[in-house]
């Protein structure tokens, strides 16, 4: 469920925005590709907007730094905005960071393809581990009976039958 | 040899006939600190008791005209390499008036029998009534002179048998003769007073009284002409005789000669002789195929000796009204109309056994208990049971008197008897429930064990062993441990070994006895094991056992086996083996009984199932693929593309900050 902004939120920023004009068109201008990684990003926790504004606000502050210093008024945002460089830093900077994004998905397909196998394997060790520590009152429990994987008890595997019950040294891994 | 209380040794090789006794063969003794004492000993019977308790009193006490005991002790004998309890005596100082092979001995005088025998036989029979003992064992067969010259007599041994348990029917009242010999019990000292009228009696005759006559007959005789009429007859004696054996004979117990008359007597007071009282007779006969019957005693007697005949007088309508009619017992006729009543038709066809024992009880209340062929006073049943334990019929029987209440019965019928009643009733109601209730530590062996104090462990898991009070069981245990093979060691808590132990110890807590009735868990049952014999171990205070602890470890398996870990089975195993070769029970049964291990051992089995289940669920969420799918894959890549962006934002807003603070 999308989750509404706060009413006292919007009131504070549409008095800062009327406070602090110059600096929040300059803002709102340079920070589109956040919104638009916003817009994209359909995620609950938003890692992509997050990534993408936090290097685009990194890109705005030269600007920002410009408009503070040189009195904070609309002719001097207006120029800012009409500055090219000024405009490659922050779009610049979200074009690295949906670069970073696009990247690391290869890498990680990649790298969790490579550990998977590994994992598996390390799993079933652990669990030969568990079923040869515990025997057969693990075995016991039903639900942990899985064909083909460790801890399934095999009497016939060179284990001697005592008092008709199969003893827990016995149980075999497979 | 043999060694006995560490100075009697006791050779088996060299038998001394004249001092044995029916089931007790005697034997040469030599006492090493008095070469020239004068000794025998009688190696008692394996499956009976000897009169411990009398025993002991008997040692403490100085010279009595008695063959008294020195000591005893527990020796193997070489030849069946069987334990035995031996008695030690000192010898008599002249031979044994007469034997089996030589009944007949030169009669005494009247004179003579005061100084002879009257007296000798009064301070022994004091000594005892002072403490609450009998002798039974007063007969010809059992009396010795006390010197060379034969100028007086002593009594024989009366604590290496069971009492009463060798006398014969003319030495016991008519009630007396009745039982079987294993169920007299010790009686009362009026029982010995009788005897010692009877031994007076074949004294004066040289061993001839009632020769030839069957123990019917004499019963018969003694029923129809009170005893002083059928022994004595119409033999011409003095008037002080005929008072001193009119009183002993007397067949009614209360009117009988106490030890006051009789020392009285010894004093010159004479009496008026007691007349003979004769049970009542009836008008007309009771008649049974021909046999005609006066009295009730006597039919009672009879028909307590042929069971047959009890079955059919106990359904015979005729009984209850000749005891009306013709002896004007309207009530004894009326108990018998119930009985009667209450047993006819019979139920599913069986003989009402318990209704003719009952029937019995009505017709004569003083006779012994008669149940089928048993005949026993109730507070000699458990030690008729002893006795007769190796015949499981009659032990059987036993338990069938018991469980038809039968003891209850008699004790109803009794015209006195009152607290001690009270207390032998409460020993049946215990018996009864042991009988109830077949499992280790109850049942008949309870009884046996229970109401039989210093009767031997009867188990066959003891060997040759003589096992009569825990002290011996588990030294008995170790060395059978020691000289078994491994193949021959079975489970050593059999039903006698645990009824022995659960009668003979004092704080053995019913918990354990009742975890043995758990053979659906063996794990219970052998631990209880283990705690039975350690509480033996710490009621006796015993040595360390190693070689039985080494026999107990073996049913330790279910127990080891019962942990989960194998680290906890590991460790509880070395933990018992430690116990075991130290030889102390009750570290063993610690040992296997570990709260703290299987706690530790529970919680990680709790632990470990749940890593199991776990580890399953991530094995099947890699094995469907989850890991490399687009969603796994993209949820980590944006997480870390939006790591690596915060780092690198953050380095470059730091960058600048320096950049624009230092320009």
């Amino acid at each position: 469920m999308k989750r509404a902004i706060p009413k006292k939120w919007l009131l504070i920023i549409g008095l800062l925005s009327l406070v602090f004009l110059p600096t929040m068109l300059v803002l709102v201008i340079s920070m589109l590709p956040t919104l638009a990684a916003l817009a994209i990003d359909r995620t609950k926790e938003r890692y992509l907007a997050m990534g993408i504004g936090a290097l685009n606000f990194c890109g705005c502050l030269p600007a920002i730094v410009i408009l503070w210093t040189e009195g904070q008024s609309l002719t001097v945002a207006l120029s800012i905005l009409g500055d090219v460089m000024l405009w490659l830093a922050p779009y610049g900077a979200s074009a690295v960071g949906w670069l970073i994004y696009l990247s690391t998905q290869p890498i990680m397909a990649s790298y969790y393809t490579a550990t998977a196998s590994q994992r598996l394997e390390e799993l079933r060790s652990r669990r030969a581990e568990l079923i040869e520590q515990w025997g057969d009152a693990l075995a016991e429990h039903e639900d942990l009976e899985r064909p083909g994987l460790a801890g399934k008890p095999a009497a016939a595997d060179g284990g001697e039958i005592v008092d008709g019950e199969i003893s827990r040294q016995q149980v075999a891994v497979r | 040899m043999i060694t006995i209380a560490g100075n009697y040794e006791v050779d088996p090789g060299s038998e001394l006939p004249a001092f044995d006794q029916p089931g007790c063969q005697a034997y040469a003794v030599e006492d090493d600190r008095q070469p020239d004492r004068a000794l025998f000993a009688l190696a008692t019977p394996r499956h009976m008791a000897p009169r411990h308790d009398l025993m002991r009193y008997l040692m403490r006490l100085g010279a009595l005209p008695l063959v008294r005991p020195v000591a005893l002790g527990i020796g193997q004998w070489p030849t069946s390499q069987e334990e035995h309890l031996i008695v030690v005596y000192d010898q008599p100082g002249g031979p044994r008036l007469c034997s089996d092979k030589t009944p007949t001995f030169k009669p005494l005088r009247e004179d003579e029998l005061q100084e002879a025998i009257v007296e000798p036989a009064l301070s022994v029979l004091k000594e005892f009534n002072s403490r609450g003992y009998t002798h039974r064992a007063i007969r010809a067969d059992n009396v010795f002179y006390d010197s060379a010259d034969k100028s007086a007599l002593m009594l024989g041994d009366c604590v290496a048998l069971p009492p009463a348990i060798n006398q014969p029917v003319l030495y016991e009242t008519v009630e007396g003769a009745l039982a079987n010999p294993a169920g007299r019990g010790p009686g009362w000292i009026a029982d010995d007073l009788y005897a010692l009228g009877v031994l007076i009696a074949v004294l004066l005759s040289g061993g001839k009284l009632c020769e030839g006559m069957s123990d019917q007959e004499i019963i018969q005789n003694k029923i129809a002409n009170g005893s002083y009429g059928a022994l004595i007859g119409r033999n011409r004696l003095s008037m002080p005789i005929m008072e001193l054996l009119r009183g002993l004979l007397c067949d009614v117990t209360k009117e009988r000669w106490t030890l006051k008359d009789l020392l009285a007597w010894t004093q010159g007071r004479r009496q008026t002789p007691k007349q003979p009282m004769l049970p009542k007779k009836g008008s007309r006969p009771f008649e049974y195929r021909k046999h005609a019957f006066w009295t009730a005693k006597a039919l009672s007697a009879a028909a307590g000796a042929d069971w047959d005949m009890a079955l059919e007088i106990s359904q015979d309508t005729v009984l209850a009204g000749w005891f009306s009619r013709s002896l004007g017992d309207s009530e004894r006729a009326e108990r018998l109309q119930t009985l009667l009543r209450s047993g006819l038709p019979s139920a599913n066809g069986a003989p009402p056994h318990r209704l003719v024992s009952e029937t019995l009880i009505a017709i004569e209340p003083e006779a012994p208990l008669r149940y089928r062929d048993l005949a026993v006073y109730p507070e000699a049943a458990a030690q008729l049971l002893g006795v007769e334990w190796d015949q499981q019929e009659r032990r059987q029987r036993v338990a069938e008197m018991i469980r038809n209440r039968l003891p209850n019965a008699w004790f109803d019928g009794q015209k006195g008897g009152g607290a001690e009643h009270v207390l032998l009733r409460k020993s049946f109601t215990s018996m009864l429930q042991y009988i109830s209730q077949p499992r280790l530590g109850y049942g008949l062996e309870r009884v046996l064990y229970d109401f039989n104090p210093n009767w031997p462990c009867r188990s066959p898991l003891l060997g040759g062993a003589y096992v009569y009070s825990l002290l011996q069981l588990l030294p008995a245990l170790e060395r059978l441990a020691r000289e078994s093979s491994e193949e021959d060691k079975r489970e050593p808590a059999d039903h006698h070994i645990v009824a022995f132990i659960a009668a003979r110890a004092r704080h053995l807590p019913e918990r354990v006895l009742s975890s043995l009735a758990r053979h659906d868990n063996p794990m219970t049952y052998r631990l209880a094991i283990l705690y039975l014999f350690a509480e033996v171990q710490r009621e006796t205070a015993g040595e360390p056992c190693p070689a039985f602890a080494g026999w107990l470890m073996r049913l330790t398996g279910p127990i080891i086996e019962s942990y989960n870990s194998g680290e906890a089975r590991r460790a509880a195993a070395k933990a018992i083996k430690k116990a075991a070769d130290s030889g102390n029970l009750a570290d063993l049964a610690a040992a296997a009984d570990n709260p703290q291990l299987r706690s530790r051992d529970q919680a990680g089995l709790q632990a470990a199932v749940k890593a199991c289940k776990d580890i399953d669920e991530e094995i099947d969420w890699l094995q469907s693929g989850a890991m490399v799918s687009n969603e796994f894959v993209r949820e980590k890549s944006q997480k870390l593309a939006a790591v690596a962006c915060g780092c690198l934002s953050s380095a470059a807003f730091l960058l600048m900050t320096i950049y624009y603070v230092s320009a």
